[in-house]
């Protein structure tokens, strides 16, 4: 695209987090340059780690 | 945002449009194909239509007065399945092929021929649910998510429910990976993915999900058919199968497929509340990004359909506690449609009050949604007409009013012919007070303990049935006038302007005649 600066691992995750909640600065994704497969790739991970996370507290729970 | 006004049709009155009944068997036209489907979805809705009229005429008054039992569960069962294959399916990729390349200033969809298949797939696959209840043994009495060992057991009607869902799963993938490749290949210049209008990108990600789920179905129901019919076990478990299994798979589809019909009527809801806000869409950005988790998320939810299947209760703490979480990218798209209207200068045009209707009863749904997936509560409403009110909130409050919503919106870019405002207004009326009159007294039969799915019931159900039916009778003859305004447009309604609304600024609106020619976009144009 053009000269915007890349996307770091912890800009992607917020912007993913952000995304799970439905809520998003506008204009924030126009600063910075993020690829769909950074989003793809650390989505997956995000939804992992929503998954395990709602897994670990029902361990919790229920021991 | 876009740049001038660059109508190059004049050369329209001599483009080569085929006539008679070819044009539309050979049509390769996405304008062509989304009528097509429009109108198949409604006679598909006519149908579905006919069968809820008969299941409420049956629930008049208790007692067996009208259809056997075994009729009655068939109708309960293709019902579900015409209105939610035949009818609010097609209806949205009716919308998609309309608007999509309008939206994106394509001149078509990325596989025309495709497309054509896509539609044709689907009279054959109606034709065999409808002919299932000439079948020996009639209909499949099995409800619409054919559970095993019901459907294992079925007559012949079953073997030709499985086909059509085939064949309707075939449909929906080619036009899923039409729809993709046509928003990620033929955008015009200038138009980027964030430019999109939302309808386009909730149909982008609706895509990517059928493609994901429909293979899952197409799945379930094949394996369905060799246990039927050759020698297979899996869901028998005398073989070492397990009929849970077959609920496991139909619901990781069946989920997603909730937000298949909702995430596009998202998308139409989003162009409607701005274009009579006279505001742009509150948090465009934090709307797709919503739309794309409520997708992801839609995916791990699924089991919160079976509560009472017999599963760990770990697991159901598991799924209790994320299906109360994906209610909240959906909340949020609630408060931004909310915010859309906020100080805006508003006005209440039947695209409008469809969609404020899609705002206040798919909200209600949702809620009712909450309240089913905390477990305990849902143990005792599991299989009762709560339930049915619930799901008729979202299917019907949610998805039909979206889809008239936006009928009555892009009526006049259609057909270049303005409805009768007055008429639509009433079918409004009419929709929303038949509608609550049908459905919410089936809140109060569920928390009564009415189970669904029965012909006959206990007297203490009587009046609120009785009222259910008398409201099911007015929203069925209310659809009617609607299709009487939809006609009347179309032979006799006012001119319409180009731009109609003068709020809707999304390319068909600002670029193109009404009607919009059959070919547009020929020449892209620069979005800036």
């Amino acid at each position: 695209m053009n000269g915007k600066p890349k996307a770091s691992l912890l800009q992607v995750l917020r912007m993913v987090l952000s995304a799970f909640l439905g809520i998003r600065k506008r204009g924030e994704h126009e600063k910075i340059e993020v690829t769909p497969l950074q989003v793809i790739i650390v989505g997956l991970i995000a939804g992992a780690a929503f998954v395990a996370t709602i897994v670990s507290v029902v361990h919790l729970i229920t021991r | 945002m876009y740049a001038a006004h660059t109508n190059d049709h004049g050369h329209d009155e001599h483009s080569h449009k085929p006539s008679g009944i070819m044009r539309w068997v050979q049509s390769t036209n996405h304008k062509d194909i989304g009528t097509m489907y429009l109108w198949f979805s409604f006679a598909m809705f006519l149908v579905g239509g006919a069968m809820a009229m008969i299941i409420r005429a049956e629930l008049f008054q208790p007692g067996l007065q009208i259809v056997k039992p075994e009729f009655f569960n068939s109708m309960t069962t293709y019902h579900g399945l015409i209105m939610v294959f035949g009818a609010i399916m097609p209806a949205f990729v009716g919308f998609a092929n309309w608007l999509i390349p309008m939206q994106i200033g394509a001149p078509d969809m990325a596989f025309p021929r495709m497309n054509n298949l896509s539609f044709w797939l689907l009279p054959p696959a109606a034709l065999l649910l409808i002919a299932a209840q000439f079948a020996p043994g009639g209909g499949a009495g099995v409800g619409w998510t054919l559970y095993a060992p019901l459907s294992t057991q079925a007559g012949p009607a079953m073997d030709l429910t499985i086909f059509a869902i085939h064949i309707l799963g075939m449909s929906s993938i080619m036009g899923s990976i039409n729809i993709i490749t046509t928003i990620l290949n033929m955008r015009a210049p200038g138009m980027t993915l964030m430019k999109m209008p939302l309808f386009c990108w909730t149909w982008l990600i609706t895509a990517y999900l059928l493609v994901a789920v429909m293979p899952v179905l197409a799945g379930a129901v094949t394996m369905t058919l060799t246990d039927r019919h050759f020698g297979t076990h899996f869901f028998n478990a005398a073989g070492g199968g397990d009929p849970v299994l077959y609920q496991h798979i139909f619901w990781f589809f069946g989920h997603p497929e909730v937000y298949v019909i909702a995430i596009p009527a998202f998308g139409v809801v989003s162009q409607v509340i701005p274009a009579f806000s006279r505001k742009p869409l509150f948090g465009y950005a934090s709307m797709v990004y919503a739309t794309a988790s409520i997708a992801i998320l839609s995916f791990m939810v699924w089991a919160h359909h079976m509560y009472t299947a017999g599963m760990p209760v770990e697991a159901q703490l598991y799924f209790m506690y994320a299906t109360v979480l994906i209610a909240v990218p959906t909340g949020v798209k609630v408060f931004n449609w909310v915010a859309t209207m906020w100080k805006g200068s508003l006005t209440f045009e039947t695209p409008m009050l469809f969609a404020l209707g899609f705002l206040f009863l798919f909200t209600l749904g949702g809620f009712t949604g909450l309240v089913l997936s905390i477990v305990p509560v849902d143990i005792q409403l599991h299989d009762t007409y709560y339930v049915v009110a619930h799901f008729h909130y979202v299917m019907v409050a949610g998805a039909l009013f979206s889809a008239f919503a936006g009928i009555y919106f892009w009526l006049p870019k259609w057909t270049g012919r303005m409805y009768n405002e007055t008429l639509g207004k009433w079918h409004f009326w009419l929709s929303l007070v038949f509608f609550n009159v049908t459905f919410f007294v089936q809140h109060f039969l569920g928390l009564a303990g009415m189970p669904r799915r029965i012909p006959d019931y206990s007297l203490q159900f009587a009046e609120f049935n009785m009222i259910s039916s008398i409201g099911a009778f007015g929203f069925g003859l209310s659809q009617l006038l609607f299709l009487y305004i939809v006609i009347k447009t179309i032979t006799s309604g006012e001119k319409a302007a180009d731009r109609q609304w003068e709020g809707a600024d999304s390319l068909e609106w600002t670029h193109l005649p009404s009607p919009a020619p059959w070919h547009s976009f020929e020449t892209p144009p620069v979005v800036k």
